[in-house]
């Protein structure tokens, strides 16, 4: 067993021992963070997404001893159900959601990417949540929330 | 991965080459491939991504100096005066997620057939240096991909720096496959020097995915030396390609199939390079 220290949505978890071929997505999903999916479990579906040190990455593909002293951030650290990140909320005002599956990731490489481009051209939003498969939406409305988000986040800081 | 002992993530460059030197020790760089093998020899994981100095891209007089652990995401943003055919071919490498993952370095030394990085890297003539612990060595892409890069890295080496000299770079990468997100049919890159007068003086043309290892186009290059862009001559070298390639088999595509796309797709990213210069560096 190998012993790791991390944060995780700000929670800090100390020394707990980990399988040596454990990845970061079977640990999560362990202490109880069930919004990362293992689709695939090789790298294609992108529903085990998380943000890694400030970088959107694939949970299943990160060994759980590679990610000792590191931060990581679930969807559970953008908002919660009375309080919604406005990229939560644009998301359901655009009807973005379907069964569900994909969107924590889908949220998490938004939310990347309106870090960076506060005011992403659609190219640059189809670019960035390329990765994630999304079976039913068809990708439309999401692509529609994000820009809606992003709208919604330069009027807020406006504010 | 179900023996390994230790996890470690050293800060300096002589950490990293002081624990590869131990037998059982593994590299890690975007880890892509790495979290999928169930190798049971690795018993250390030496993670790469603490050095600070192997995520530089740095701009020289006459070269650019990556360093193994610069990322495909890294290529696509940096401001450096990077050649075209390597923004394009990290481009093409998967998704979003996976290029922020996937590293220069782990991109040379897993060189499936279809690895896109490869490609350019040899039609750029890059030189790649390779440290162990006590000793550091420079090879070219094209010798260190003579067979697979594999067996030319021995047990305690590590890639640390790709040098890519910058005389001749008016470039182009195109990556042929089913869908974006595929891996490569084939990818082929081209780097042209041409003379005041327009003539061709200098290219360098590579390969892969149709091959078993990517590798340069020898013949192409030779025929393209001193020659001004036509139709003809790039229907000819088009043609010129496909002799003497030993083309892999491809349960995607029949061998007629591979020729057809070789000889396209090699006039076209000649073609495209000649066109890109001047509108870049
Ligand atoms: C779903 C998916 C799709 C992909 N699609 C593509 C694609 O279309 N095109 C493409 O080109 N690639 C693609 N890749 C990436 C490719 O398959 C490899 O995973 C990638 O090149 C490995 O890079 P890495 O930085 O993650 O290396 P790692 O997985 O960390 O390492 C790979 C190997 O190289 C060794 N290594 C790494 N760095 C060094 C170094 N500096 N010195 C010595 N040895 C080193 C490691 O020990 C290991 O053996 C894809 C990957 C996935 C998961
Ligand atoms: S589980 Fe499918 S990409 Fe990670
Ligand atoms: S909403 Fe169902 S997979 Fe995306």
């Amino acid at each position: 067993m190998i012993p790791i220290s991390l944060v995780v949505n700000g929670q800090y978890f100390d020394d707990i021992s980990v399988e040596p071929d454990q990845t970061l997505l079977d640990f999560l999903r362990e202490i109880g963070v069930k919004s990362v999916k293992k689709g695939c479990g090789e790298g294609d579906c992108g529903a085990c997404g998380v943000i890694m040190d400030g970088i959107y990455v694939k949970s299943c593909l990160v060994l759980a001893g590679q990610a000792n002293g590191r931060e990581i951030r679930t969807v559970e650290s953008l908002g919660t159900v009375e309080e919604p990140h406005l990229l939560q909320t644009a998301f359901v005002d655009e009807g973005a959601v379907q069964c569900g599956y994909c969107i924590p990731s889908m949220l998490l490489a938004a939310e990347r990417l309106l870090d960076r481009i506060p005011d992403p051209d659609e190219t640059q939003i189809r670019e960035a949540l390329d990765g994630n498969l999304c079976r039913c939406t068809g990708y439309v409305k999401q692509v529609k929330a994000v820009q809606k988000a992003a709208k919604m986040m330069m009027e807020d800081h406006h504010d | 991965m179900k023996n390994v002992e230790a996890f470690i993530r050293p800060d300096t460059i002589e950490e990293v080459l002081e624990n590869m030197a131990l037998p059982g020790s593994l590299a890690v760089a975007g880890g892509t491939t790495v979290a999928l093998s169930k190798d049971p020899a690795v018993l250390r994981i030496v993670d790469l991504s603490g050095v600070p100095s192997l995520k530089r891209i740095e701009t020289e007089a006459d070269k650019i100096v990556l360093g193994a652990m610069v990322t495909m995401t890294d290529l696509l943003l940096t401001e450096a005066p990077i050649p075209l055919c390597l923004r394009q071919a990290a481009r093409a490498v998967s998704s979003t997620p996976i290029r922020n993952m996937v590293t220069v370095g782990g991109e040379i030394a897993r060189g499936v057939y279809w690895t896109d990085l490869p490609v350019p890297l040899l039609a750029l003539d890059a030189t790649v240096k390779i440290c162990a612990k006590g000793s550091s060595r420079l090879i070219s892409m094209r010798d260190l991909y003579q067979e697979h890069p594999s067996k030319n890295l021995a047990a305690g080496e590590v890639i640390t720096k790709i040098y890519i000299p910058m005389t001749h770079h008016s470039s182009a990468f195109i990556k042929f496959a089913k869908t974006e997100v595929d891996y490569a049919m084939l990818n082929v890159a081209a780097s042209v020097h041409l003379s005041a007068e327009g003539l061709i003086e200098h290219a360098l043309v590579a390969i892969g995915a149709v091959t078993p290892l990517a590798q340069r186009l020898a013949a192409v290059e030779e025929a393209l030396r001193g020659q001004r862009l036509s139709e003809d001559l790039l229907r000819s070298v088009g043609t010129l390609a496909v002799q003497g390639l030993k083309l892999r088999k491809d349960f995607r595509v029949s061998s007629e199939y591979q020729s057809e796309m070789v000889t396209v797709h090699v006039a076209r990213v000649i073609e495209q390079a000649v066109n890109n210069a001047g509108e870049q560096k």
